[in-house]
């Protein structure tokens, strides 16, 4: 069965892809970190060019992320056409300040203040988006589990993560004969002829035998794993991991230093109102 | 290596599952020795699979009931909770290798055991790469589960637990989910390890003449959860009980002892045609051959439905490639190849869920390509492997009628073909009963009555027999000759079955690599030993022992198997 997901199974070739699942988690939580919560363009466009830099750098398959890529765009670019229609001066309004730069009417004003508060919205959630990107393209479900088990999380639940992944395909296998034998015996599942409501409720009939051979399954695999020893010990190690190398100790000490760096910006901007949003004054 | 050492002893042992009402094993009293290789027989549901789990520790870590009797694995005792030690020591292959392939690639899955024992990745590497050359998968540590075929998987499995020290290897139904070719290969494979490693062997199989491919020090026949025979091959083998117990033997034995009953046995060397004398048989089978009735014609008149050169290709690597096939009504034919054939997807092609990328599929003369899945459906009725896959509904009957409520039946006409449908696969007195209550036999029947109640002309049965032992599987042919009899239907099997094929089609079509290489009268094919190579099948026993015997191979198996046939249904 071939792999439809993005996510890989087998680890890549680039330098991004052959770090440790600890240095790439921790580098994705580190930039998850300061671009979900900063609010401020000196920060989030920097941080927007080294996400896509990372991109990049692991020459992605265009033809796989162009659907999701081009989707991201258009629902971004349709929500800031929203926020502008409900409110032209939100950036102003903001900044306590207004340049206008040239209006249309009384209503629909262009301002310095909103352009800069659009301008980093739009890096804020494309960073976020690309992080994703490079972070999903690069690291195997195996080395997810490894490396979210390196933050500390109790390793059952990194297993949770992988096993749901490994399993997924064998699932949509399930799926897509369930589906076949309904349709042989005469479901219509064609959006054309059907419709939404019947279709639902001919999908929730697919799922209910779904649902039953998956928990048969889970019984199986939970035989398998108890044989094998999983869960007595405290503390497991991971084979999928590769070795710690130079490069891993340089990348984790940046996270590090990113997310510490900016948790005290953080905390020191606690005592000042909208210590995140920064507008300028133009 | 045998010793005489005890390694496993049942002592009046018993065990209820805590979820039902009667015991599963009942009063198993049982040595097994250091270094013995045994087989664990019995049909399903005799609880040989649960013997199992006793031995391995499932039981009680895993599942809970009552035990009482003692039971010695490796000097440790079946209540001991501390199920640590005897899982360690005892290495378990389960029968479904999909789903017990818990990693995403195969050095991860051998690796898992050292994962859990918190091993440095350092140490795991050489001890992993050790383990896979054991099973001859050294060169696949990469490889995903995905791009792997029953076998390699199983051997994954394999590897898996072979790490330190094992002193038992435990496999369950090992040759379920393989095609007779990578069955021969597993067995051979486990022959080899029991040897090398020098440990105790225990395969848990209901497939006897496959299992007795490489030698066997003991079989163990369970039977309702006690223990109905336990000897040598050769005791077992001569006492003719395993019939009454659900277990077909080696078919010539059966061919020695039914066609020639006058002739004593030899003494010893049964469990392996090639060694065994069987010289003062050639006459008597030599003119049991020559009393073959000539070939009837096959069944049915005139094309019902053809393939002209078909195609198909999964993005552009070629499945299927120039088949033109015709079928006739009222046929039965068995399609059969090694997995990856193009089985499947010609079952596909058939019923319109796929459709040709090249050529045409004729009914009664109509390029095919107009009709929807749902309108082919009433022509040819697909009967899925996994019958889970196909039951949607809670009652017997909604079932049955789903697909005639789907396409808008009048209510009479409706239920006269579900009562019908019912009737016809026995299961009317059950109409009412939840599916979640029916046997896995008795869900397949649920699954071909579904077909039935369209009445198609055609009905194509995926694997019908994979997974059930001989008691079930002759239920289920049986059943499907009579229907097939009463109704003229053109039976189409997709099989890896032999016995199957030559007991009850008349036409084979053997697929290999997409390409159809033999096409015709069932006994001429399946005794072609360049064909059954190619096709990665298994030559019958029957054809050895006609072989040995300078007899016409086709014309033997012929007669033996009308000779069986006459005997089944006169009973």
């Amino acid at each position: 069965m071939d792999n439809r997901f993005i996510i890989p199974l087998v680890p890549g070739e680039r330098f991004l892809q052959r770090l440790t699942g600890a240095t790439k988690v921790r580098f994705f939580v580190a930039a998850l970190c300061v671009l979900m919560v900063s609010f401020d363009l000196r920060i989030l466009l920097p941080g927007l060019v080294l996400q896509c830099v990372l991109l990049v750098s692991i020459r992605p398959n265009l033809r796989r992320i162009r659907f999701i890529i081009i989707f991201m765009i258009a629902t971004n670019l349709i929500n800031i056409l929203l926020f502008f229609l409900a409110d032209p001066l939100i950036g102003s309004r903001l900044a306590g300040t207004t340049t206008v730069l040239f209006k249309l009417n009384g209503y629909f004003q262009f301002t310095s203040e909103t352009l800069w508060y659009f301008a980093a919205r739009l890096s804020k959630i494309a960073g976020v988006f690309v992080a994703s990107l490079w972070f999903a393209l690069s690291i195997t479900p195996s080395q997810l589990a490894s490396g979210l088990y390196s933050l500390r999380l109790p390793y059952k639940l990194c297993t949770m993560v992988s096993l749901g992944l490994r399993y997924i395909p064998d699932i949509l296998r399930d799926y897509e004969g369930t589906k076949t034998a309904m349709q042989m015996r005469g479901m219509e599942l064609d959006p054309r002829k059907t419709k939404l409501g019947a279709r639902l409720k001919q999908t929730s009939m697919i799922l209910f035998p779904l649902i039953m051979m998956t928990f048969e399954k889970v019984g199986v695999i939970a035989n398998a794993m108890e044989l094998r020893g999983y869960g007595r010990g405290k503390k497991r190690s991971y084979y999928c991991e590769p070795e710690t190398t130079r490069a891993d100790i340089v990348f984790q000490i940046f996270a590090l230093a990113v997310f510490l760096g900016f948790a005290a910006y953080v905390i020191t901007g606690l005592f000042i109102p909208h210590p995140e949003l920064y507008i300028p004054r133009f | 290596m045998k010793s005489s050492e005890p390694i496993i002893v049942f002592d009046h042992f018993s065990f209820r599952y805590e979820s039902q009402e009667e015991p599963t094993l009942i009063d198993i009293s049982l040595s097994i020795y250091k270094g013995e290789k045994v087989l664990i027989l019995g049909p399903s549901g005799s609880g040989k699979s649960t013997l199992g789990s006793v031995i391995n520790g499932l039981i009680p870590a895993y599942y809970k009931g009552e035990i009482s009797g003692t039971c010695y694995v490796n000097g440790q005792e079946a209540r001991d909770t501390d199920a640590k030690r005897r899982m360690g020591s005892v290495g378990t292959v389960l029968q479904d290798s999909d789903a017990q392939f818990v990693a995403l690639s195969v050095g991860e899955d051998i690796a898992f055991a050292l994962e859990n024992q918190n091993m440095p990745r350092r140490e795991m590497l050489p001890l992993v790469f050790r383990a896979a050359s054991l099973v001859g998968m050294e060169n696949m540590l990469e490889r995903l589960p995905y791009e792997l075929s029953g076998g390699q998987k199983q051997k994954a499995a394999l590897a898996g637990v072979l790490h330190g020290k094992v002193d038992i290897l435990l496999f369950d139904e090992p040759l379920a989910s393989l095609d007779p070719k990578a069955g021969m290969e597993a067995m051979d494979l486990i022959d080899g390890l029991g040897k090398d490693l020098d440990v105790t062997t225990l395969i848990i199989e209901h497939r006897l003449e496959d299992v007795l491919y490489r030698p066997i020090d003991r079989i163990i026949v369970l039977s309702e959860g006690r223990i109905a025979a336990n000897g040598s091959p050769d005791e077992i083998l001569k006492s003719r009980v395993l019939k009454s117990y659900g277990i077909r033997a080696p078919l010539y034995i059966d061919a020695m002892m039914d066609i020639a009953p006058e002739i004593p046995l030899p003494g010893s060397g049964l469990d392996s045609l090639d060694a065994l004398d069987i010289s003062a048989y050639g006459e008597a089978f030599g003119s049991f051959a020559r009393s073959a009735a000539h070939a009837p014609p096959p069944g049915g008149s005139g094309s019902l439905f053809a393939l002209e050169g078909l195609y198909f290709d999964y993005d552009g690597t070629p499945v299927l490639e120039d088949i033109n096939l015709s079928f006739k009504a009222g046929e039965h034919v068995a399609i059969m190849g090694e997995n990856g054939a193009g089985k499947s997807t010609l079952a596909q092609l058939l019923c319109g869920t796929q459709r040709p990328k090249k050529g045409r599929v004729l009914w009664e003369g109509a390029d095919y390509s107009a009709l929807s899945i749902a309108q082919l459906a009433q022509k040819i009725g697909y009967v899925m492997q996994n019958p889970n896959q196909m039951l949607v509904k809670d009652i017997v009957w909604q079932e049955t009628s789903l697909a005639l409520e789907l396409r808008n039946f009048p209510k009479e006409e409706a239920e006269r073909r579900v009562k019908q449908a019912l009737k016809q696969t026995g299961l009317y007195a059950m109409r009412n009963w939840p599916i979640g209550a029916l046997s896995y036999g008795q869900k397949k029947r649920v699954t071909i009555a579904v077909i039935l109640a369209l009445e198609p002309s055609v009905i194509l049965l995926d694997e019908p027999t994979a997974g059930q032992d001989f008691a079930r599987y002759t239920e289920l042919m049986s059943f499907v000759e009579r229907l097939s009899q009463n109704n003229a239907m053109t039976v189409l099997f997709i099989t890896h079955d032999l016995h199957l094929a030559l007991e009850y089609t008349r036409r084979a079509v053997l697929l290999s690599h997409g390409r159809v290489i033999g096409d015709g009268d069932t006994f001429d094919i399946l005794c072609n030993e360049d064909l059954l190579d190619r096709a990665s099948l298994k030559k019958t026993s029957l054809m050895t022992l006609a072989q040995r015997l300078s007899i016409e191979p086709a014309a033997f198996v012929r007669r033996f198997t009308e000779f069986e046939r006459e005997r089944r249904l006169s009973v």
